[in-house]
């Protein structure tokens, strides 16, 4: 018997395009869902997280998009060549760490390569990185291996206004710390770049210590500190 | 060719301690233990179908191992392999004896009795003790080699019959009741069962024992299922000159693996190991093995994968050869179409393609982590380069830890509150020329290092927010009070 194919091998057969509304990924939180291009996350495609000068790296943020991102059977890839990561944390996170592959790459052209192979392929869900500037030829090579394997890309780098480069991407994120409590550690997140989101919104984004639970909200105060919405030119 | 003590030799040959010892090897049925295997040097007293207990007490020191007969198989065919320098055809007889086809092979070896010689003289090498016997037909040759004295092994046409007279009629192949029933009625050689007459012995013994008579004596033909000669899955490619371009090479590489795949698709296998050997014109054979997580032989996947390989290879001076063979193999149904076929498995092959390549070019890049019961937060997983089957949810899930831990914490200045003793609360921290004063303190959390390891000091770990918002894991050394940037809340 032979079975029907799936929607998706045939779009690759028969050379339709998918359009995004199908092939797109939410995470836990509707307000920050709502930012984004059609109120989803777009699959098959490079979604950059911003942070600003001298803040950390926003992996907790990259995190809830590739857990979101996360389809059955599908593996996450974290490039990791400074080995920085905790995986504890990501395990409490409520990662499955068998479906974690971390990268050790020796020097960055590697890391380049490997991250090309990894959003190529179809097995993987999820491809995290940070990557401190990319060439346009680089970042257009990404974009396609991104749309060819149909996972994430979510690229962290360093931002300064007027100074970046635009890259080939989705979404463009900037997160920012912002002042926490005890038992509350808070981010601004902001939409820099995404056809049809709401750009330029700040969210602020909450994790609660004891519970883990996520919240969002619309940032009421401190407009002033986040910089001014950035015009798409990509 | 019998071999008397296969179990033991082989046995012996894995397992080179026991050498000169005293083994005896047990089968066990049920609850039931039986010796089954003796080696030469066990005492006269044991013999094989008594109970270890038996043995035991006979010989105190006796060692007493599980017999193993599907590794003897094994084995045994692998000793046929190996035999196939002697001659093309060989047979197996298991448990414990072989065919060789000498047809012909008098002119090879300088006659038959040389043959023999250098058989023996092999196998004697690689510790195997075997009787060897050469006989007109299979059944004459089992017989003489298991049951044959040492004088009387290469027996002609006419000879046959004579040199099976005196052996005992077990040298027949017969079955044991078969054997004790001809012991009770008075028959104990070949010679006199030949003298009963055949219609009577058919009546008496079934088909079976005139069938053995015939095949011993030639009367009948006795096929033998020979061993299939594999031939290695290899290509060749010689170079006119040093060649040291990548293209060029990936040109060749390209042909030796259409060939290699061409072999695999005749045979229906596929390759689970490749290896690639390019020869310099002055320097030793560089080699380069690639494995696959599961059986290929895909052209086109085969030669990004050897590429991938390929970009490692180092060359000074070029290479003048190039060569691949598949060291491993298994066989491979034939390959279904792509388009039939679930969404879910065709990613998951993807996938073991995919880390195929990268361990192909990346050496150990790839890691698992795993997580470890451990308090000390740099100890609590561990990495590795396969894949994680276990599942432990470490003892400190339950408090939150930074999602970046630094593997060395950082040494850093602070400024703490004035206080007594050494246990005030930092005011601003120095990291790397960058100033944080903290908005904010919670702690200590105090870890104990793992002091059954030698490891006796102990933390004291803050978690700091900085006027920013950013959050630090800082940890002060209770014994020393040095502090240290230990991981960042990102």
């Amino acid at each position: 018997m032979v079975r029907l194919a799936t929607a998706q091998s045939c779009f690759k057969t028969f050379g339709i395009k998918p359009t995004a509304a199908p092939w797109a990924f939410r995470t836990e939180l509707n307000e920050l869902n709502d930012l984004a291009p059609g109120g989803a996350f777009q699959y098959g495609a490079v979604h950059e997280l911003l942070w600003q000068g001298r803040s950390a790296l926003p992996r907790s943020f990259a995190l809830l998009l590739a857990k979101a991102a996360q389809t059955e059977g599908g593996v996450i890839v974290w490039s990791d060549p400074r080995r920085e990561l905790n995986p504890p944390a990501l395990s409490a996170a409520g990662i499955d760490l068998r479906r974690l592959l971390l990268l050790r790459c020796a020097n960055r052209s590697e890391e380049i390569w490997t991250l090309a192979e990894c959003l190529r392929c179809r097995g993987v869900s999820a491809t995290v990185a940070a990557v401190q500037c990319l060439s346009r030829i680089e970042a257009r090579r990404l974009q396609l291996a991104a749309e060819r394997g149909g996972g994430v890309g979510l690229f962290m780098r360093p931002y300064t206004p007027g100074i970046s480069s635009y890259y080939a991407a989705a979404t463009r994120w900037l997160i920012q710390p912002a002042p926490g409590s005890d038992q509350v550690q808070r981010w601004n997140v902001q939409l820099l770049h995404g056809h049809g989101g709401q750009i330029g919104k700040v969210l602020l984004l909450e994790v609660d210590r004891e519970t883990r639970a996520l919240h969002a909200s619309a940032a009421m105060a401190d407009r002033s500190a986040a910089p001014a919405p950035a015009r798409a030119t990509a | 060719m019998h071999l008397p003590q296969w179990p033991i030799d082989r046995l012996r040959r894995r397992r080179p301690e026991l050498r000169h010892k005293a083994f005896a090897l047990i089968e066990t049925i049920g609850a039931r233990q039986r010796v089954t295997h003796v080696s030469p040097e066990a005492p006269a007293g044991i013999f094989p179908g008594m109970t270890p207990a038996e043995a035991k007490a006979h010989h105190a020191g006796l060692i007493c191992l599980p017999e193993s007969p599907a590794d003897d198989a094994r084995s045994l065919e692998a000793l046929g392999r190996w035999l196939m320098r002697f001659s093309p055809n060989v047979c197996l007889y298991p448990p414990s004896s072989l065919f060789l086809d000498a047809t012909g092979l008098q002119r090879l070896f300088g006659g038959l009795d040389q043959l023999r010689r250098r058989v023996a003289h092999a196998l004697a090498k690689l510790g195997i003790s075997a009787e060897i016997a050469i006989a007109p037909t299979p059944g004459a040759a089992w017989a003489l080699a298991a049951f044959g004295r040492g004088d009387l092994r290469i027996v002609g046409g006419g000879e046959l019959l004579d040199a099976l007279a005196a052996l005992p009629p077990e040298a027949m192949r017969l079955d044991r009741m078969t054997v004790e029933m001809l012991a009770a009625l008075g028959i104990r050689s070949i010679g006199s069962l030949l003298k009963l007459p055949r219609d009577d012995l058919a009546v008496r013994f079934g088909r079976v024992i005139l069938q053995r008579i015939d095949q011993a004596t030639g009367a009948v033909h006795e096929p033998l299922t020979f061993l299939e000669y594999h031939a290695p899955i290899l290509a060749n490619v010689e170079f006119d000159g040093a060649i040291e371009s990548l293209q060029t090479i990936h040109l060749a590489l390209r042909q030796l693996v259409a060939e290699v795949a061409r072999q695999l698709a005749g045979r229906g296998l596929g390759a689970r190991e490749l290896r690639m050997t390019f020869r310099p014109p002055y320097a030793p054979i560089v080699e380069k093995v690639v494995g696959l997580a599961r059986p290929s032989r895909d052209e086109s996947a085969l030669f990004n994968l050897l590429c991938c390989a390929t970009e490692a290879v180092e060359t000074r001076e070029g290479f003048i050869a190039a060569g691949l063979s598949a060291t491993r193999i298994e066989r491979l149904g034939d390959e279904q179409p792509a388009l039939i076929g679930g969404e879910e498995e065709r990613n998951a092959a993807e996938l073991d393609h995919l880390l195929e390549r990268l361990r192909a070019r990346l050496e150990g890049a790839v890691q698992w982590a795993e997580l470890v019961e451990s308090h000390v937060p740099e100890q609590s997983f561990r990495c590795r380069e396969n894949p994680v089957v276990s599942d432990v949810r470490a003892g400190g899930a339950a408090v939150f830890r930074p999602i970046c831990l630094l593997p060395a914490p950082r040494a850093i200045r602070v400024i703490v509150m004035p206080s007594d003793s050494r246990d005030g609360l930092p005011i601003s921290f120095t990291d790397q020329g960058e100033v944080h004063r903290l908005a904010h303190v919670f702690g200590p959390e105090r870890i104990t290092g793992q002091w059954w390891n030698g490891r006796w000091k102990t933390r004291d770990y803050f978690d700091v927010l900085d006027a920013m918002g950013n959050r630090y894991w800082l940890f002060r050394v209770a014994d020393t009070g040095r502090w240290f940037m230990h991981g960042v809340f990102e």
